[in-house]
């Protein structure tokens, strides 16, 4: 198979990735949402695989990665991007186009607008950088991020990782569910199940509220740089409604846009089409090394 | 950018689930209705998720189903006291999926437990045989290798220090080991393969019952003799595929199949028990060369 499966100990934490690819290829690199791992990614890097460099790491606490211990660790969005950006650098690697996917986007965006010079073009997929994407899923979130001992607002919260939830997160407004794999909830259940990893959890719903106030930042690196972005978007998803996806428009000036209509993980639904988009893309935008 | 549709929604796997025998049989199908069936049955400690490479690749050329036993994969756990967790009694599950499903004629996948299962089903000779895939899959005492010997001494004489040692069969470092064993390049092998196994494998009441089949499998061996001569006399077309390292299932078996039929097909592959998770793609381009040969 053209996938292989790599750990690396990166800032003193043990981290997952998957690779696939030439190395002297043009790098995509794949960062995942809440609560998976790079096993979203699993058919898209198979696809990839022929005619680019791929890396998919698993944050800390997620996937196959290390959970370190919540009291020795910050589970934060800014030390997600920092151990992303770190393997990224030990790897040796100088240009890249990143995927960003819901807490992906928080990570990479702050690696794009920190980095510009190494960023050859960004796909998001559900994933924002404008308030107005943020609907009433979030809700709970503004709940907890006013008081972090909400405990109502935590319980709510932590449905969506629990086993209904969870699928939930895959098949709803997802068109014909018969097409979702259930090796997903069952493989992320793998790990959420894990003791403390609840907290963890919590931890990054707590911390989401840091990535707020970064948005205009985004935003201005956007109209500062003009990256190239593709837009693959699930418009039918309740966590970040194509709203967001349309808020792209206002700064993104070399923009390609793509809505489907699909939830949240639309790789499932919509994996062969989102394939052959990011495909025809990097092909375009890219520099063979 | 959209004209491809077609063709990838017809190559779309879906997943599913039908009531076979009162008991709940999740299934992934693949590839258009119309074409040739193939039947693609795994063994322990897996499930469907063990073909899930290879179904999009073998969709091109055939109608696939690929089923879950009861107590493995997605599929329902009867409790052990309502089903009888025996392989004849898994032969009967799929016979029923087949019926359910109005399958006459179809290729079978016979791997692991699987091999076996299926001997049972083909048989009473009520379905059609397409061609025949033998991967790691053995009905030859010479294939079988030094680990389930011993596990079959040790249930004939179940006292409580046997069964200490035979517990460790549902345990996560033999789940690991028959993935790992044998394997050419580690870095291929996909956690999730054996991490999913394990969590389904912790669910309340399933090591005992992947205990009692375990217990079951020795009665197998009392039907070699009749397989292999269904084999003799039937020639059907077949292609074995094996990892040639396994250590749960030996070459030998693989040879003792090929000498049965002098017009199959043997390729081995430098891996394991779980050959498809190495060369999934080399395996699934075997079977449908081997397919559009005949």
């Amino acid at each position: 198979m053209k996938t292989s499966y790599h750990t690396r100990k990166v800032n003193g934490v043990e981290i997952f990735y998957r690779e696939a690819g030439d190395k002297q290829k043009p790098t995509l690199v794949l960062l995942h949402g809440y609560p998976t791992s790079s096993h979203m990614f699993r058919n898209l890097i198979n696809y990839l695989a022929d005619d680019f460099h791929v890396i998919a790491p698993d944050y800390p606490g997620y996937g196959r990665s290390e959970q370190p211990p919540i009291k020795d660790f910050d589970y934060t969005f800014e030390n997600f991007s920092n151990i992303v950006k770190t393997l990224l650098d030990e790897l040796e690697i100088k240009k890249f186009s990143l995927y960003l996917m819901d807490y992906g986007a928080p990570v990479g965006f702050r690696i794009a607008s920190r980095n510009p010079d190494q960023i050859e073009t960004l796909i998001v997929q559900n994933g924002c950088a404008y308030e107005e994407g943020l609907e009433t899923f979030w809700d709970p979130f503004r709940a907890l991020w006013k008081d972090r001992n909400d405990k109502e607002a935590a319980a709510t919260l932590s449905t969506f990782h629990a086993p209904d939830g969870l699928k939930w997160q895959y098949t709803h407004n997802v068109p014909d569910t018969s097409v979702v794999s259930p090796d997903n909830w069952e493989v992320d259940l793998r790990h959420l199940e894990r003791p403390e990893n609840g907290d963890i959890q919590l931890a990054l719903f707590y911390d989401y509220r840091t990535n707020v106030p970064l948005y205009p930042e985004w935003q201005e690196y956007f109209r500062t740089y003009n990256p190239e972005m593709l837009i693959v978007y699930g418009k039918d998803d309740y966590i970040f409604p194509g709203v967001g996806a349309e808020a792209f428009k206002k700064d993104v000036k070399n923009l390609e846009f793509h809505l489907f209509p699909t939830g949240h993980f639309a790789l499932e639904s919509f994996g062969d089409e989102i394939s052959e988009l990011i495909k025809d893309f990097l092909i375009r935008k890219t520099d063979k090394k | 950018m959209a004209n491809k549709s077609i063709k990838e929604q017809v190559n779309a796997v879906a997943y599913k689930s039908i009531n076979v025998n009162d008991t709940e049989i999740f299934y992934r199908e693949a590839g258009a209705k119309g074409k040739p069936n193939l039947l693609l049955l795994h063994g322990y400690p897996s499930s469907s998720h063990m073909f899930r490479n290879v179904i999009p690749m073998l969709s091109e050329q055939f109608h696939i189903l690929a089923p879950d036993l009861p107590a493995f994969g997605f599929s329902a756990v009867p409790d052990k006291e309502e089903f009888d967790y025996t392989f004849e009694n898994f032969a009967l599950i799929i016979e029923g999926f087949l019926e359910k499903l109005k399958i006459k004629k179809t290729s079978f996948y016979l791997f692991d437990y699987g091999a076996p299962i299926l001997m049972h089903v083909i048989s009473k000779n009520r379905v059609e045989v397409d061609m025949l895939i033998f991967q790691n899959g053995n009905i030859y005492e010479e294939g079988l290798g030094q680990g389930i010997r011993n596990a079959m001494l040790l249930f004939n004489n179940e006292n409580s220090e046997n069964r200490l040692k035979l517990e460790k069969l549902v345990e996560f470092d033999y789940i690991k080991w028959e993935y790992l064993t044998g394997v050419s390049n580690f870095s291929k092998i996909a956690p999730e393969s054996y991490h999913l196994d394990q969590f389904l494998m912790q669910r309340a009441g399933l090591k005992e019952i992947h205990m009692a089949i375990k217990k079951d499998y020795a009665n197998n061996l009392a039907f070699y003799k009749a397989w292999q001569d269904k084999l003799r006399e039937s020639q059907f077309p077949t292609l074995i595929v094996w990892g040639e390292n396994d250590e749960v299932f030996l070459k030998e078996g693989a040879i003792a199949i090929h000498n049965e039929l002098p017009n199959s097909k043997l390729i081995f592959y430098p891996t394991g028990h779980f050959a498809l998770e190495e060369f999934g793609v080399e395996i699934a381009g075997a079977i449908i060369d081997y397919y559009n040969s005949l």
